[in-house]
């Protein structure tokens, strides 16, 4: 008798959270209202270079004289809007010049395997494909190479500053009007958007750079994000930046990617390598 | 020149398809100008990230030699109909690379004919993504 007693006590103990986790008619009626965005999704410039657009684009064109292909990337990156030079303060625009002088003929070698936050919106490859979660308390948006932004639309704030740090991501709270999303993120890293072996380095952002979206489908098959990067420390007046994605028809699922499970690039005398097959385990 | 290694030039369109390789590292590594004909019997197929590799064993004439071909993340090739099965040990293929400037034995995939004829290229190319 005692031990049934136990059961039935331990039985109301675990029921009671899993009755507060089921949705409320009210959070269902939220939910219903807000956009579905379900499937996969990728930037423009990663579609176009899927479908072989990109490719055709250069047709005629013929190799490079000196058969290095670098000329190749840099007109494939100079595609992406967000490697444009933003409206700097006349200090930060004779800085960022002098970089890019800096950093002209530098020899090409191994890209970081993350983009954080904003080059990932304008990724020129596959590795911004992403799908986005929507729910009343929070947007998840789940890039392929692991990144996640997370978008509160609990009606929180910030952290206060002791609390908040830099991060590649930044940190973003959200709220809907209608069925736009509004993100509103700050705390992102100071530095350059590109790794610094780059040839095209992006703009550089204070720590203090403050940034606004509006995401929203567009069509069926199109979401836009019109962005705005207001930084007092670096720029003259707020730049704008406006990305369109587009949904993935030719994939099933999300599958991830990393640069550590069989990298075979090694980085040898400033030039990059094959490097031959480790021993395949027992 | 061995029949097995065979040079041609290479067109456009071979060269841009290589862009994709360049969500990991920058393929100014390989040779866009020469195109490689290799032959040979398929020793591994490795599917994984950042990149897939076929291990070529190429006969020659005195030896045995084993190339290196990479080729672009399973996630990029997996939507072009590829699988972690397309090439298996033992597959006699004909490869067509960009090799390698530094003069190791490897280079990057433009496309193959596979055991049973079949015409595969790398996805993002301008002659159409289809293996």
């Amino acid at each position: 008798m005692r031990i049934r007693s136990l059961l039935w006590f331990a039985l109301i103990l675990l029921a009671g959270p899993i009755h507060a986790q089921q949705s409320s008619p009210a959070r269902l009626h939220v939910l219903a209202a807000l956009p579905d965005w379900t499937g996969l999704w990728e930037t423009e410039l990663s579609a176009q270079l899927d479908s072989g657009e990109f490719a055709r684009s250069l047709e005629g064109s013929g190799p490079p004289p000196d058969g290095e292909s670098a000329s190749v990337e840099l007109a494939f990156f100079a595609r992406m809007t967000i490697l444009g030079e933003p409206p700097y303060n006349a200090e930060w625009q004779r800085r960022s010049r002098a970089d890019l002088e800096h950093a002209r003929g530098r020899p090409i070698t191994v890209y970081a395997c993350s983009m954080g936050f904003p080059l990932v919106l304008d990724s020129p490859t596959p590795e911004g494909m992403f799908e986005a979660l929507v729910t009343p308390e929070e947007t998840l948006i789940l890039y392929r190479d692991g990144e996640v932004r997370h978008i509160y639309t609990d009606g929180r704030s910030h952290p206060k500053p002791d609390d908040l740090w830099p991060t590649e991501m930044g940190d973003s709270v959200g709220h809907w009007q209608a069925r736009t999303l509004v993100i509103d993120t700050i705390a992102r890293k100071a530095g350059t958007m590109m790794p610094p072996q780059m040839p095209v380095p992006g703009a550089s952002l204070s720590a203090e750079a403050h940034f606004t979206e509006r995401l929203r489908m567009i069509d069926r098959d199109t979401m836009q994000d019109d962005l705005t990067i207001a930084d007092s420390q670096r720029f003259a007046h707020p730049w704008q930046l406006s990305f369109r994605f587009k949904r993935v028809t030719n994939a099933d699922r999300m599958i991830g990617t990393n640069c550590t499970e069989n990298d075979r690039n090694p980085v040898v005398d400033g030039h990059v390598t094959i490097a031959p097959p480790k021993e395949s385990a027992p | 020149m061995s029949r097995h290694f065979k040079w041609m030039p290479a067109a456009a369109a071979s060269l841009v398809a290589a862009v994709p390789a360049l969500a990991h590292h920058s393929f100014a590594m390989f040779d866009m100008r020469q195109t490689l004909t290799l032959q040979g019997t398929v020793k591994e197929f490795q599917w994984t990230n950042p990149h897939c590799f076929v291990q070529l064993l190429v006969p020659t004439p005195d030896s045995m030699q084993e190339w290196s071909v990479e080729l672009h993340s399973p996630g990029d090739m997996y939507r072009h109909g590829w699988r972690p099965g397309t090439f298996k040990p033992g597959d006699k293929v004909t490869l067509m690379v960009h090799p390698d400037r530094d003069g190791t034995k490897g280079g990057l995939f433009v496309s193959a004919i596979a055991a049973n004829g079949q015409l595969m290229q790398m996805p993002g190319g301008a002659g159409g993504p289809k293996p």
